[in-house]
């Protein structure tokens, strides 16, 4: 499994906007994304699921990627999370 | 003709016949049986994710990627798994793919609206988007909208793919019956400055209005159905004058607020949401003069967490800054009544319990609120104005409270401005009468013309019978104001007007003569007002007929 951590700095927190980006990339790979926010965790490549944590700015999410190519998936991702959030 | 009341989306007038946009609530009725109609469903979701391709690209080459964007998120809401799942489990009951879908992406929307979260509420509205063009292939009338010449489009709410598939030149003012001012449609009827409003109460869609001739007058926020014809012979020319105007105005932007002998003054805006400070932005405004807090309290069924108003707070104080942006903390009782504060039927209500009377029989919902106000200033530049004060034990009170607030933030550890300028309202012959005391302690005065008025003539200013002599420039009021204007600066403090005498024609010399420091109204009369200005001398204003 990888795992890595982030803190939001986008201003309105993950809204749909990056929300979309961050799915859209993870369904690329076929490992499991989990992110956790507060105690709460979601299906990264499921869309509703990540905007109900309602992340706002200045939160660590963590992603957790495990499967077949979790090692590409998490980097990828992770690049993803730095670009849009 | 009927008039009907709305609320402002973008400003404008337009004249023309009705086209009706109405998508049909699907009934509940019995399918194929679940595999059947679930292949139907992803068929329908297939045709839809392709149609959502072109709406991106629609949007892309018309407004750009950040805009186009959400159409991203709309295709991955159609494929996402949750709502899939959803829309299975309600397909085990035999109905139609057509109210599974409905049904699941109601589900969902339910989800957002109940969010503690401002933006993510909205969001309801595009998961409701999404099922309904799902729905719309599945019933194979997707060939949309379509309008053939010029036209108002009616609608309870417009899915925005529906908007940017029609050509603009088709288009001469949209009516959202049911809509928000921040919902995506909104956001992008904004960026297109098509005149627009939404949320008309009890008014229903129906196919009968296709091809009524209306007039839409989004400045007042008003739709007409079936004027007579001086009436649109009279809109017709206010039209004309109005779009002449704009571009002519346009040569103030960015300019400062001048008269002709050189005095220098403000012109603020007034915004009831957050989601109108764009409106103030695009209009060039210098600050915010009021920002009702109401709409926060008016929009929740309980109350608004301190959460929920900070975040509504700090997205106006960030988009205005370094710009000035008053708050006007809670103002309701009189004629705006919520539920779930229960207050009680009164013979009076003008004369009644409201504003700070409220606050300081139920000091925690003005505690919650001071500390989103307090932690919202940090953002940017913050000033606090509390209603309908009469005495001074109030403004003490105003600001003990205040010290707990920012006592409160300190201990949990939040980021807050101390020196956050507090003022008043003056609107009460009481406050205009202690104004020299008052002006001792507060940081700034602002005159609300309405209720001043209302209070000063002991005229009730919604009973239709006084409408007439309900009058704001009567002698006693602007003497009143004059005197206001005078302890203000006395003390050393600035004074503006909000309310929307602040740019009547005749008193604007007046105005600006005796030195008010800043005048508040609608976003869309800023550059007016600048210009008007430009043009008063005040060394040939003659003032003695109003003190």
């Amino acid at each position: 499994m990888k795992q890595f951590s982030y803190v939001i700095t986008d201003k309105e927190g993950i809204h749909a906007r990056p929300a979309g980006v961050v799915v859209a990339e993870a369904k690329k790979y076929s490992s499991n994304f989990t992110i956790e926010n507060k105690g709460k965790s979601a299906d990264l490549k499921r869309i509703f699921g990540v905007m109900s944590l309602c992340v706002k700015c200045g939160e660590e999410v963590v992603i957790k990627v495990e499967g077949a190519d979790e090692e590409d998936g998490a980097a990828a991702v992770e690049k993803i999370f730095k670009e849009n959030l | 003709m009927k008039t009907y009341q709305g609320s402002r989306v973008f400003e404008g007038y337009a004249l023309g016949k009705l086209a009706v946009y109405k998508q049909e609530k699907v009934e509940k009725s019995f399918g194929l049986g679940p595999e059947k109609e679930f292949e139907r469903f992803k068929k329908a979701r297939s045709e839809t994710v392709q149609a959502l391709d072109a709406s991106f690209m629609e949007t892309l080459a018309k407004l750009g990627e950040k805009e186009a964007a959400l159409f991203e998120t709309h295709k991955l809401m159609a494929e996402d798994l949750d709502f899939e799942d959803a829309v299975k489990a309600e397909l085990e009951n035999n109905v139609t793919a057509e109210f599974a879908t409905q049904s699941a992406g109601a589900q969902l929307a339910d989800m957002f609206a109940s969010m503690d979260d401002a933006y993510m509420k909205e969001r309801a509205n595009d998961v409701r988007e999404v099922s309904s063009r799902i729905i719309s292939f599945l019933k194979k009338d997707s060939s949309g909208f379509i309008i053939k010449e010029p036209s108002i489009i009616i609608c309870d709410d417009l899915p925005s793919s529906e908007l940017m598939k029609i050509d603009r030149k088709l288009i001469l003012g949209i009516v959202f019956v049911k809509g928000g001012t921040n919902s995506h449609v909104s956001i992008l009827t904004r960026m297109l400055e098509i005149p627009s409003i939404c949320g008309i109460d009890g008014f229903e869609v129906t196919k009968e209005l296709e091809g009524e001739y209306a007039i839409l007058d989004a400045n007042k926020a008003q739709l007409l159905i079936g004027p007579e014809s001086h009436i649109v012979t009279d809109y017709a020319k206010l039209k004309n004058q109005y779009e002449e105007n704009k571009l002519k105005l346009q040569a103030f932007k960015g300019k400062p607020t001048i008269s002709k002998d050189g005095k220098k003054l403000e012109i603020y805006s007034n915004i009831a949401s957050s989601f109108e400070v764009e409106n103030a932005i695009k209009n060039d405004s210098e600050g915010i003069g009021l920002f009702r807090s109401e709409f926060i309290y008016l929009d929740n069924s309980t109350y608004p967490s301190e959460e929920e108003q900070f975040e509504h707070y700090k997205r106006v104080v960030e988009a205005m800054a370094p710009r000035q942006v008053i708050i006007r903390t809670l103002d309701i009782g009189a004629d705006k009544k919520i539920d779930y504060f229960d207050l009680p039927e009164e013979d009076n209500p003008a004369l009644g319990f409201r504003s700070i009377r409220i606050c300081k029989a139920r000091p925690q919902i003005f505690l919650t609120q001071l500390q989103a106000l307090y932690r919202a200033s940090y953002y940017g530049n913050l000033a606090i104005m509390v209603p309908m004060i009469i005495s001074l034990s109030e403004i003490n009170f105003i600001k003990e409270m205040a010290k707990q607030a920012r006592d409160n933030l300190k201990a949990r550890g939040l980021l807050y401005k101390e020196d956050v300028k507090i003022g008043i309202m003056v609107e009460t012959p009481s406050a205009a009468i202690l104004s020299d005391i008052f002006a001792r302690e507060v940081d700034f005065f602002s005159i609300g013309t309405n209720d001043l008025t209302q209070y000063t003539l002991a005229l009730d200013r919604v009973n239709p019978n006084l409408t007439a002599q309900f009058n704001p420039r009567h002698r006693s009021v602007t003497r009143l104001i004059n005197i206001i204007c005078e302890n203000a600066h006395k003390a050393g403090i600035p004074v503006g007007i909000c309310g929307e005498l602040a740019r009547d024609e005749e008193l604007l010399p007046f105005f600006v003569k005796i030195g008010i420091d800043e005048l508040s109204v609608s976003p869309a009369y800023t550059l007016a007002l600048r210009e008007r200005i430009s043009k008063i001398d005040t060394n040939e204003v003659d003032i003695s007929k109003f003190i």
